[in-house]
């Protein structure tokens, strides 16, 4: 049986109870700011709530499926089985990052209904980019740190140092908010797409390493 | 049966040896027992190819290497120390989960629950959450989990930790039921576990195996080197490290002990694996 036949989305779901529905819920919420907001000009607030909310909490399930992993620990039980370490990891993570991206495109598409002028695919391009970040940033501190309160210590400290600090040098550490208040394109904010995707994958990669190398 | 053979396995970390060339044949049900720091979880994480060895190989049945890490994990069963995961889900779904990870189809696996389930007497309790289950129970379900596909080789560490002394016989019952029809490897520092359960014993000391045979062979080792006679506190304090067992009646105390040679007055004792065990871990300090 391949690895891919294995991933049983259901089960996870179930395992993670009432905590998977947390990104859910953040969307929904960002979906009746975008639709209840009284004025035109809260495009930048939403803006706002897409890039320091919405999108952070793509790392929420990468994170969450390794509770049992390391809490539990049930690595070295899960690990003595003929599964590929691209399950484990990867595989998991890339499956319920797709039920993400769902979510998301559905608020994606209620931000240009509501605001006609922005295209879905500026949307796309700005936000989607910080979210594959974020879902493999969680994987990466994860399997790193083996525990889910440090990775996500670290994802609220930055987010909130980002908010306050709007990618001024005070916080000198890599912007991956495009601090867009209109949702248009430039080239600046295609470039930091690219490079979020780019680090994304190095991430991705690197988590892959860990888990493959640090079992147990 | 199958018959796992190492040859020369090694592990390191950092500068410390934990392992030490062993060489021995893992066959029947086997006791692989030794204090803590000795090496047991190291060499059960080896087996269960959880970490590599630095060197040496492993094989089953001269045919199987463990450099093909899939198909040996195909061919364990594995109940580690710590068993406990998905806390919010009943007893079957997480069995049909975990089948589903050995590569056995869904239908199949509905096929099998039961019978196992059966086998390790949780049938009634198959719709119970895991985070409702005893300590007891939990260890069952960690039994079951791990003879899912029917794996020739099963993997115990510690079996009985933390169970009550009526859950602990009935597990060792249980293991004593499985392992007639499959090569079992119990890891544990609780001699009475190994002495219910196994027919083959290997004693492993700060890396290195210093005995590996049957039980009667281990039990040998001691004939005739063992003393039991009611001594004051004063007396059996003397004896330092000698003394196996003391068991205190009035104000004398039975105590059981090592001696160089057996007097002639001295009654038979007859010895046991505690006894073989201790006498071959303090032997040299």
């Amino acid at each position: 049986m391949s690895s891919i036949k294995k991933v049983d989305t259901s089960f996870e779901i179930k395992s993670m109870g009432i905590d998977f529905y947390v990104p859910f819920l953040v969307i929904l919420i960002a979906i009746l700011y975008t639709c209840f907001s009284p004025s035109l000009d809260i495009i930048q607030y939403t803006s706002k709530i897409l890039e320091f909310v919405v999108c952070p909490i793509a790392a929420w399930w990468s994170m969450y499926l390794f509770l049992d992993y390391y809490e539990d620990r049930a690595s070295e039980l899960l690990f003595s089985y003929p599964v590929s370490t691209l399950f484990h990891g990867i595989i998991r993570v890339t499956v319920f990052f797709l039920l993400f991206l769902v979510a998301f495109f559905i608020l994606l598409l209620v931000i240009t209904f509501k605001y006609p002028y922005v295209s879905l695919v500026n949307l796309a391009v700005l936000y989607i980019p910080q979210t594959v970040l974020y879902c493999y940033l969680g994987f990466f501190l994860m399997v790193l740190s083996r525990n889910i309160t440090v990775p996500l210590l670290i994802l609220v400290a930055y987010v909130a140092m980002k908010y306050w600090t709007m990618g001024d040098r005070l916080f000198p550490l890599y912007n991956v908010m495009s601090f867009s208040i209109d949702m248009q394109l430039y080239p600046r904010i295609i470039y930091l797409a690219i490079k979020n995707v780019a680090l994304a994958l190095v991430l991705a990669v690197i988590g892959h390493f860990i888990l493959a190398r640090r079992k147990i | 049966m199958e018959r796992i053979h190492l040859k020369e396995v090694s592990k390191t970390y950092k500068d410390k040896q934990v392992l030490k060339k062993l060489t021995f044949d893992i066959q029947g049900s086997f006791g692989l027992l030794g204090p803590n720091g000795a090496g047991k979880t190291t060499l059960m994480r080896i087996l269960t190819t959880l970490i590599p060895a630095d060197t040496g190989e492993i094989t089953m049945n001269d045919q199987v290497s463990w450099d093909d890490q899939n198909t040996v994990r195909s061919y364990i069963g594995y109940l580690p120390q710590h068993f406990s995961l998905y806390k919010n889900m009943t007893v079957n779904e997480c069995l049909v989960h975990l089948a589903i990870l050995k590569g056995i189809k869904k239908p199949e696996a509905e096929r099998e629950i039961p019978f196992l389930l059966q086998e390790v007497n949780l049938q009634d309790h198959k719709k119970k959450k895991i985070k409702q289950l005893s300590g007891g129970m939990l260890r069952r379900l960690g039994i079951a989990q791990a003879l899912l596909g029917n794996p020739p080789l099963l993997i115990v560490d510690e079996p009985t930790v933390g169970l009550d002394i009526e859950e602990r016989v009935r597990f060792r019952n249980l293991l004593r039921k499985i392992g007639r029809n499959r090569t079992i490897l119990i890891s544990t520092h609780i001699v009475e576990d190994v002495e219910m359960t196994c027919d083959y014993i290997g004693i492993l000391k700060q890396g290195e195996l210093i005995f590996t045979g049957r039980k009667e062979e281990l039990k040998a080792l001691v004939t005739g080197k063992i003393k039991e006679e009611y001594l004051t506190l004063d007396e059996s304090d003397a004896l330092h490290n000698r003394v196996i067992s003391l068991k205190q009646e009035n104000d004398k105390c039975l105590v059981r002990y090592f001696v160089d040679k057996q007097s002639k007055e001295q009654t038979d004792v007859s010895p046991t694996i505690e006894d073989a065990y201790l006498f071959l871990i303090r032997e040299g300090e």
